[in-house]
């Protein structure tokens, strides 16, 4: 690593972990502005996760080492997958080791690490929470990759600084913008598609895998929820809003960055949760008909990509 | 390749794509409030885009036009159909199409590709401000007569209309350099009077008739 | 680094000859040594390690060294036994090497004198594995084909091992009168080239690749696509699969699956870049089509499947799906002239391979230990095993984790080569169709993987973890050492290509850049990755561990010390019982809704009374799935070719006078002809 990849790296840091669950408290502050009422504080996230690292965690008595180390590997996947996607910069600490594709591969790892861990108690809950979210997983992929190659086959690369480089404007990027804002509702389990505030079990699906863990695992797990938030986001602010990126290492274009990067994911996390108020939750098989759409706009926006590139 | 400069065009082709993504909105609606609300967002967008125009010209004659859209398209003819949306809102949540909705959705996705396919390598340079808005208005354009063909009531092909009105403008503002003003208060007021005309008739037909679906209406023919 | 050679003709090296004929010989050992010593049940499958060990060697020498020819002397016109061994053998020899190795180290355990003991077990095996490396080594139309029936004929016998059982026949026929009509298919394709060519030798079809017309140049491919088609399962001729792998002993499964299906492959391989060159796009259009096809609708039904070594088997389909992406992915590029892109595409379908015989041999001797321990292969009855076997839990987790393309493993590091090839196809489309077509198998690939970790997922979660839900799964001991190193072995080998990957895959770039490139090309200047994409396993591996831990250390610096108390789960203040889990069934059930139009689930439920419905004495329920491809084209084939053989039947009177009178019918005919 450079000593440019290393201020990049002191900076990306905590700059995703600090501001991952702030920004989930602001979109919850948001959602409750819509429906009237007084919310947690915007930093409440924070104090949640300081509270639940504090305390001891109750451990299932048929638990296995898969449940023991499922927290740490899902954290540290998406912290990974954090310091893979271009924040501030266009460029990122650890782009020189992994692409977009790359990226897709650790949130797979950490929703593998997770599902085997919600198996592994022998309570039913997790079995459930793990089946409908691996079904919807599954069919996330297909439109998540073909967002990403509707911006990168036209660059005719999957590595993230040319793909965070700039974009040209054109219904192509509309149309791969709205195939991955439909796939990150669905990666952050938020309505439409899960209800990431409910406490009905029946009605979990990513909730329902985390159900079993209490204590610091929980606390590690929350964050790495938050920071899989701000990977969703960052990549979208980074494909489809390239405007503020630094573009090297000084300190006036990495401070313009560090704003521009704040206000980009703001408002993208308040898309979020706009679409969360205004929307009501989809029966579990409804969602693919949703998820289906995604990966039609994402197919007709590398069509139209791909051949507007020709042009 | 593509240009890999940050915005090509810049900010005039994002208000055209903008525009084509109401259109899309609106088009297929089948609740008048919304649609009209999407019609109401189209003159907004084309507001902004006289803006621009005017800002890069200079010159008093482009404000002109800047404030003449925006009395017609933002103020006056959401006025006028906002009653005749108000009473067919009235009679149901939403109103019908003629074919189901979700081919006319991807009908009307492949159409705005095959627009921006067939026009997009014709777009003039030099003469055409920004790569998007040629391609964009036709877009829109051929979205309204969509519309119009599989909208169910009158009030909705009402609208349609607007929208396909709102394309040629686009394409008018861009592709010279602005208007000849003339030109600009005849287009406005021709529209103008078109929607005031058909707002207030559809209005009548649905007080003495109820529904103003386009298919009952034929058996009202004298 | 690896160079490779011209292949400039050459006189037989004696002294080199001899590494073609070690491992060979050796194999051909052990089958005498099962023949002869029945009851030292091991001593075939030491024969059998020597021989692969000598496998390997000979593998990296040639690599190392350049192409090595032997021909043997022939006993009669057209029936000579030559040997080649060149990059793309060597390879392949290479993964039967190391495969069999593996499994042969894990036979010492698995196959004592109680279970798969006896003569014919370790006959065939030395058999079988010989036969697949003579065939890779092959250089003619005789000696291929040779290998080839041997291999059929030695898996069949292995297949039927437990006769007794109606099921394991069926499977034996099936797989027997399938492997059959694929050899006929092949050949047929061979006859077209030899009389195009005028030689059975593969020596001859390639000087006369160039000169080829093109009518016969699709002719042949689509014949020997359908015969090679038949061997890899690739849907729809697929059948035979799920029924032969699970009827196997498991050691033989890991074969068939790891090395077996590949032979296609790799014919399908030499065939059509060295005897069929230049290749048209369109055929590798058609080879996406299969692979797309049989990728996600053989993740499908593994996701369906219950019985572990079935769902293995289907998942074989699957993999066989993504190598032939791609390998259609290089022809469709070759032709459209990105030559990079192409060799990518190809290295990528031949680093796959590698990667799933090892990742699937893996799988299949855990599910061998498995049942070895618990007796049964039904994933409802299992569950917890992961406390009492903990390195057969631990690996088959690596194998799972291998297939399921999660990072840093071998199949992430194959799986994303084949995405970057797509996205070559994808950008370097000509008109919308084109592009189209790339950007839905890229999304089927996608599909597949987002399944494939679901599949797993529920394989691994509802065996291994959890409780035991029936006394199956209780009381189970861990499988002897014989049987862990080999799995360990293999999981070391998944992890370390999946760390370096580079490993196998200059050699891979090496063998497809001289497969598609007519003129000799050095070795570094084709392997490259799209322009600038980089994935550097290490340093993502090293990056996970570091949070990881990073986070822990922080965490318990500021918190203190993690405290934990063990306790029952909750389940909503009763007692735990294991049928309160999730089951395999339910697991899936939501893939199944979602895909019943292609699944078309039945479900029978019949209830027997006595004296009204109250009474109820009986409930018989059966549910299943309907598989579209037996409804829609082996049903109608089958039922047409028995009603055409009822009605060539009746040529079979019985009477005396008939026969009589077509044996006088023929001579005069023959007399006429002969005139």
């Amino acid at each position: 690593m450079t000593p440019g990849d290393l201020l990049l790296f002191a900076l990306q840091l905590p700059l995703v972990v600090l501001l991952a669950p702030a920004l989930n408290g602001a979109i919850k502050a948001w959602k409750a502005f819509w429906q009237n009422r007084q919310g947690p504080g915007l930093l409440q996230p924070w104090w949640d996760i300081a509270k639940y690292l504090a305390r001891e965690s109750v451990v299932s008595e048929h638990a296995s080492w898969v449940y023991r180390w499922a927290p740490a590997v899902y954290l540290g996947a998406l912290l990974t997958a954090a310091c893979l996607a271009p924040t501030l910069a266009i460029f990122s600490p650890l782009g020189r080791y992994g692409d977009a594709i790359a990226v897709v591969g650790l949130l797979a790892l950490a929703r593998f690490a997770l599902a085997l861990a919600a198996l592994d108690t022998a309570s039913n809950f997790g079995g459930m929470g793990t089946s409908r979210e691996l079904m919807f997983a599954a069919l996330v992929e297909p439109a998540l990759l073909l967002g990403v190659f509707a911006v990168a086959a036209p660059l005719g690369t999957t590595n993230l600084e040319a793909l965070a480089a700039g974009t040209p404007v054109d219904m192509a990027h509309v149309l791969a913008f709205g195939c991955l804002f439909i796939v990150a509702i669905a990666e952050t389990g938020r309505i439409p598609v899960d209800n990431p505030d409910t406490h009905l079990e029946l009605t979990m699906a990513h909730e329902g895998m985390i159900l079993e863990y209490s204590g610091r695992p929980l606390g590690l797990l929350l964050l790495g929820g938050h920071v899989k938030q701000l990977v969703m986001l960052s990549l979208l602010a980074a494909f489809f809003l390239p405007w503020g990126s630094a573009r090297d290492l000084t300190a006036p274009a990495l401070a313009l960055g560090l704003v521009a990067y704040v206000l980009k994911v703001t408002v993208l996390a308040a898309a979020l949760g706009l679409t969360e108020s205004l929307n009501a939750k989809l029966r579990v098989f409804k969602v693919p008909e949703l998820l289906g759409t995604a990966s039609v706009l994402g197919f007709l926006a590398v069509v139209a990509g791909v051949t507007g590139g020709a042009h | 390749m593509p240009m890999m400069a940050n915005f090509s065009g810049g900010p005039l082709d994002m208000v055209a794509l903008a525009l084509v993504v109401t259109a899309l909105a609106g088009a297929l609606e089948r609740r008048p409030m919304i649609a009209l609300g999407m019609l109401t967002l189209q003159g907004v967008l084309l507001t902004v885009a006289a803006l621009l125009i005017a800002l890069d010209e200079g010159g008093a004659h482009g404000y002109l036009a800047v404030a003449i859209t925006l009395g017609v398209k933002v103020v006056a003819i959401p006025r006028v159909l906002r009653s005749a949306a108000h009473e067919v809102a009235a009679t149901g949540p939403a109103q019908r199409l003629a074919v189901a909705q979700r081919p006319a959705q991807a009908l009307a996705l492949v159409v705005v590709l095959t627009a921006f396919y067939v026009v997009g390598p014709l777009a003039p340079a030099g003469l055409n401000r920004g790569t998007q808005a040629l391609p964009a208005s036709v877009a829109v354009m051929l979205l309204g007569l969509l519309a119009m063909l599989v909208q169910g009531s009158a009030l909705a092909q009402v609208m349609a209309l607007v929208t396909m009105e709102n394309g040629l403008y686009l394409a008018a503002l861009t592709a010279t350099h602005g208007f000849p003003l003339a030109v600009e208060l005849a287009v406005g007021v021709d529209a103008l009077v078109a929607v005031v005309v058909m707002g207030l008739v559809s209005r009548q037909i649905h007080r003495t008739f109820g529904p103003i679906d386009t298919d009952r209406l034929r058996s009202q023919r004298g | 680094m690896m160079v490779l050679h011209p292949p400039d003709e050459e006189a037989p090296l004696e002294l080199d000859a001899s590494i073609v004929l070690a491992p060979l010989g050796l194999y051909l050992l052990g089958a005498l040594s099962g023949v002869v010593f029945p009851s030292l049940t091991r001593v075939p499958y030491g024969f059998a390690l020597a021989g692969s060990l000598s496998a390997i060697a000979a593998g990296l020498w040639a690599l190392a060294n350049g192409p090595v020819r032997l021909d043997l002397p022939s006993v009669a016109p057209y029936a000579a036994l030559n040997f080649r061994l060149d990059a793309l053998s060597a390879y392949f020899l290479l993964i039967i090497g190391v495969l069999a190795s593996a499994v042969s180290v894990y036979s010492f355990g698995y196959a004592d004198a109680r279970h798969y003991g006896g003569r014919a077990v370790g006959t065939a095996y030395c058999a079988f594995v010989g036969a697949m490396a003579g065939l890779v080594l092959a250089d003619g139309v005789f000696s291929f084909l040779v290998f080839w029936e041997l291999m059929s004929l030695a898996s069949f016998v292995l297949v039927v091992h437990e006769h007794k059982e109606a099921e394991v026949r069926r499977a034996g026929f099936i797989y027997l009168a399938m492997t059959h009509a694929g050899a006929g298919f092949l050949v047929a394709g061979f006859m077209l080239l030899a009389g195009a060519s005028g030689s059975l030798l593969f020596d001859g079809f390639r000087t006369a690749a160039g000169d080829l017309s093109p009518l016969l140049r699709d002719g042949a491919f689509l014949l020997f696509l359908v015969g090679f088609s038949a061997k890899a399962g690739v849907i729809p001729l697929h059948v035979w699969l799920p029924r032969a792998h699970p009827a196997a002993p498991s050691h033989v499964s890991a074969l068939m699956s790891g090395v077996m299906i590949k032979t296609a492959i790799y014919g399908l391989i030499r065939v059509s870049t060295e005897f069929l060159a230049p290749m048209p796009a369109w055929w590798g259009w058609v080879i996406l089509a299969l692979g797309a096809v049989s990728a996600v609708l053989g993740v499908i039904y593994a996701l369906m499947d219950h019985d572990l070594k079935r769902l293995l088997a289907y998942c074989s389909v699957e993999n066989i799906g993504v190598i032939l992406l791609g390998v259609g992915a290089s022809m469709v590029l070759s032709a459209n002239g990105a030559r990079g892109a192409a060799v990518l595409a190809l290295s990528a379908a031949l680093f796959h391979t590698l990667n799933h015989a090892l990742f699937k041999g893996l799988l299949f001797l855990g599910a061998g230990a498995v049942h070895r321990a618990t007796g049964t292969r039904d994933m409802e009855k299992l569950g917890g095993l992961i406390h009492a076997m903990p390195w057969t839990a631990a690996t088959f987790l690596v194998g799972s984790a291998a297939i399921s393309a999660i990072p840093p493993f071998n199949g992430f590091a194959s799986e994303w080569m084949t995405l970057q090839a797509l996205l070559q196809v994808v950008a370097g489309g000509d008109g919308p169709p084109a592009i189209a077509a790339g950007a839905v198998a890229t999304a089927a690939l996608a599909l597949t993987g987002g399944l494939a970790a679901f599949c797993f997922i529920k394989a691994f979660g509802v065996t291994f973890l959890g409780v035991a839900r029936s006394a199956a799964a209780e009381h189970v001991r861990e499988a002897p050492a014989a049987m862990t190193a080999a799995m360990a072995g293999l999981a070391l080998a998944c992890a370390v290509l999946g760390l370096f990957p580079t490993l196998a895959v200059q050699t891979t770039g090496a063998i497809a850049a001289a497969a598609l490139a007519p003129t000799f090309l050095a070795a570094t200047e084709v392997i490259t990755a799209a322009p600038v994409s980089s994935y550097v396993p290490t340093g993502m591996l090293a990056a996970v561990a570091a949070f990881a831990v990073l986070a822990l250390l922080v965490v318990r610096l500021i918190f203190g010390p993690v405290r934990e108390r063990v306790s029952a789960p909750w389940v909503c203040g009763v007692l735990l019982e294991p049928r309160m889990q999730y089951s395999a069934s339910a697991l899936a059930k939501p893939v199944r809704i979602i895909f019943q139009g292609l699944l078309r689930p039945y479900r029978i439920s019949e209830r027997r009374h006595t004296h009204g419905a109250y009474f109820v004495t009986e409930v018989h329920y059966e549910g299943g799935l309907r598989p579209v491809y037996e409804a829609y084209l082996y049903r109608p084939v089958v039922s047409s070719l028995v009603r055409l053989a009822s009605r060539v039947r009746r040529v079979q009177s019985g009477s005396l006078r008939l026969y009589l009178s077509y044996i006088f019918a023929t001579l005069v005919v023959v007399l006429l002809l002969t005139r």
